[in-house]
């Protein structure tokens, strides 16, 4: 079996990087077997659908607007992805729905599709996570360790995880660039 | 009448396109970009090495070229020249996003306006056959092939995942191909998924990670060289890489370019139609061992192929009069604010103020025209300047298609400029690889240039420019260092330049202008409009309202196509 770990959003978009910060952060806590690909989509759009190609599962980490307060977590599986990312509860128009579609015109819709999201508080101009999205960062991370796990994937935490580091240099892959110079 | 259109591309962001339409066609047009993007306020005060690593994450589709504008703007401010493997990577990745980017325009965002899904259910496979034949030697052509191909769409038709297509204007007027080349054009369609992810290995091997690449460097590039390891690019990763460039061109030459110029030949009314505002600029890119760069810049004006001038960036101009901004004289990049003052309605709205300030983009001018940036400009700027390979690849389509020169400056010479430059592009990866095979061979592994990274080393105020060919067209940022940290930053990108509005002469931006006299047949259905916007690959989706003469809302409608 392959998974994608897929993170979503802008990190140019305060709340909206929080997808693209939990797929780094469960590379950092987590140990994951190599079937597992992590990835930050960014806000790629179409490209996207090339990545995902040849996943067997999909778990989308991403901002979610549900109606909850900031913070609220939200759990959505297979057609309930499609009739929400169409409806745009993503705030950052990815273009997700086209991604999937895209994939479904080429026979390539993974057999299973999961998203666990935040709810924003905050989608604009600027980088950083509001303190309500900050604080379910964690949650958000442990649940999806907790996902790939009930797919029978074997995910243990890191025993000595590398230090965080300050947002969002590692999602940005800042810490990396500068260690290479 | 007012009709929305909503997206009109299938990728990220935000455009919205207002269309005055009178006698069946559009009368005015304008060109509003309704989010703010504040990037250049999130870099002010931050490490002009790290510039890069947010600039790349401005666009979710320009990546590279954002990063690679970012890096020469700094290394222009502090006098830096990157070493020959350093000139290597950055083209190679380079050209190969252009390749993916363009193809993927092509077949997946601008296709669906053309083809016809529906008419491919009735093709004759048989009679597709004969046309890929007639077209190229492209070996994935039987009859067999295009009746799985037609089975296979008339399964997602019959099941209802037309997906991406659910909402297209199938069966509009305006569709002219014969089944047998819907069905043909369909089927790339499919392959060019294939393709694509074959391709974003040289993106993927040479920038580290995808798809956001982690080995730009102030200096230079982090890709590792040497022979000797496993880890690093070695002789043995250039010849995958080769045989990637291989099949890229093979897809390139036998499949996108003839599907276009087939494509073109169907359609020939569109050879006049988006003529756009005629002056033309680009400012090169794709450098070579002395420097030159591949893709030479330049001005061309008032819809002429020759005359072509040097761009002096020093006259390029933002003028914020028909924008959300604070009002300002317009003001050279290097200079310029970014202070959003937003006066226009409570959003969601129908309707703008288009008489007044419309649109959070800024409009660029140079010398106070306005300027079309893209793959036309570019190829029309390299066969001005003489460049061989691209007045061959330029005339002898016009040849092909029976086109005057003129005709390029419309929506289907923005077409084919675009498949053009592809194929000219992809004909230099193998050149790249060997010179970079060749390099290392000889034993020089340097890629990067380290002597000015320490702030240190640094003056204490210094101003740079760096600029890129992005596949949409010119881009470029200026910065501003002081003390160790950027104090200005600012960022043109080509859709401001093509989708910019108005200015203080008034003065339609290019795709505005452009979309003057388009023809729109059924007004609830103004697959027109989108043809004439797609053709310039505007990074942002986009909503296109119809207005009738006297500005009324008639019809709404939401469409995916």
């Amino acid at each position: 079996m392959s998974a994608v770990v897929l993170g979503l959003g802008n990190v140019l978009m305060l709340d909206d990087g929080v997808g693209a910060a939990a797929v780094v952060e469960l590379g950092r806590r987590y140990r994951l077997p190599e079937e597992v690909t992590l990835l930050d989509g960014g806000v790629l759009g179409l490209h996207l659908v090339g990545l995902l190609a040849d996943a067997d599962s999909v778990l989308v980490l991403d901002a979610v607007r549900a109606g909850g307060a900031p913070g609220t977590p939200a759990r959505l599986e297979g057609a309930a992805v499609h009739a929400r990312y169409a409806a745009r509860i993503s705030p950052h128009e990815v273009g997700f729905t086209e991604v999937l579609a895209t994939a479904a015109v080429h026979a390539r819709t993974p057999r299973r599709l999961v998203v666990h999201g935040v709810e924003p508080e905050r989608v604009g101009p600027g980088v950083g996570l509001s303190a309500p999205v900050a604080a379910a960062l964690d949650r958000l991370v442990d649940a999806a360790a907790a996902e790939l796990r009930a797919w029978g994937l074997q995910v243990r935490p890191r025993d000595d995880p590398e230090p965080a580091g300050p947002y969002p240099d590692g999602v940005l892959g800042l810490t990396a660039a500068r260690s290479g110079a | 009448m007012r009709i929305t259109v909503d997206p009109v591309t299938r990728i990220e962001g935000h455009l919205r396109i207002e269309a005055q339409v009178k006698e069946g066609r559009v009368s005015d047009a304008w060109s509003v970009s309704p989010m703010f993007r504040g990037i250049e306020n999130i870099l002010v005060g931050r490490d002009p090495r790290d510039a890069w690593l947010f600039a790349q994450r401005i666009c979710g589709v320009c990546t590279t070229v954002n990063a690679l504008a970012s890096v020469r703007a700094v290394e222009n401010a502090l006098g830096i020249v990157v070493p020959d493997n350093a000139r290597l990577l950055r083209n190679l990745m380079e050209a190969t996003q252009y390749a993916h980017d363009h193809v993927v325009h092509f077949y997946h965002l601008h296709g669906p306006d053309w083809f016809d899904l529906t008419s491919a259910l009735k093709a004759d496979p048989a009679g597709t056959a004969a046309l890929q034949a007639r077209l190229s030697p492209w070996p994935q052509n039987s009859v067999e092939y295009f009746t799985s191909v037609r089975d296979r769409l008339k399964a997602l038709v019959d099941g209802g995942q037309l997906g991406p297509f659910a909402n297209a204007y199938w069966g509009h007027p305006a569709y002219a191909l014969a089944p047998e080349s819907n069905l043909l054009l369909m089927a790339h369609y499919l392959q060019a998924l294939d393709w694509q992810r074959d391709a974003v290995r040289i993106h993927a091997v040479l920038g580290g990670k995808n798809p956001h690449p982690q080995t730009y460097l102030v200096g230079g590039m982090s890709t590792p060289l040497d022979p000797t390891s496993e880890q690093a690019v070695n002789l043995t990763t250039l010849a995958d890489l080769r045989a990637v460039a291989g099949r890229m061109r093979a897809f390139v030459d036998q499949v996108y370019v003839p599907d276009l110029l087939h494509l073109a030949e169907a359609y020939p009314a569109w050879a006049s139609i988006g003529r756009g505002s005629r002056n033309l600029m680009a400012y090169g890119d794709f450098p070579g061992a002395d420097g030159k760069p591949l893709m030479p810049g330049g001005i061309l004006r008032d819809g002429r192929l020759t005359g072509v001038e040097a761009v002096d960036q020093s006259r390029i101009t933002e003028d914020v009069t028909r924008s959300w901004y604070a009002p300002a004289a317009p003001t050279h990049p290097s200079s310029g604010v970014t202070s959003p003052r937003y006066t226009g309605p409570t959003p969601p709205y129908d309707r703008l103020d288009t008489d007044g300030r419309y649109s959070w983009s800024k409009a660029p001018r140079y010398r106070d025209a306005v300027m079309e940036v893209g793959p036309l400009a570019r190829m029309a700027v390299a066969h001005a300047r003489g460049v061989p390979r691209a007045r061959q690849l330029l005339d002898h389509a016009l040849t092909t298609l029976h086109w005057p020169a003129p005709a390029l400056f419309s929506t289907l010479g923005r077409m084919v400029t675009r498949a053009l430059e592809t194929q000219w592009l992809v004909e230099q990866l193998p050149g790249w690889l060997d010179e970079l095979g060749a390099n290392i061979s000889a034993g020089n592994l340097t890629i990067a240039d380290d002597s000015r990274w320490l702030p240190e080393s640094w003056p204490a105020r210094a101003t740079g420019v760096g600029t890129t060919e992005a596949p949409r067209g010119a881009l470029g940022h200026w910065i501003e260092i002081a003390d160790g940290k950027i104090s200005r930053y600012q960022i043109v990108i080509p859709s401001t330049w093509n989708g910019s509005p108005r200015d203080a002469r008034g003065h339609r931006g290019a795709w505005e202008e452009a979309l003057v006299g388009t023809p729109v047949r059924d007004p609830a259905r103004p697959v027109e409009i989108l043809r004439v916007v797609h053709a310039f690959d505007p990074c942002m989706a986009c909503a296109v309202h119809v207005i009738d003469a006297h500005g009324g809302l008639v019809t709404e409608l939401t469409v995916v196509p």
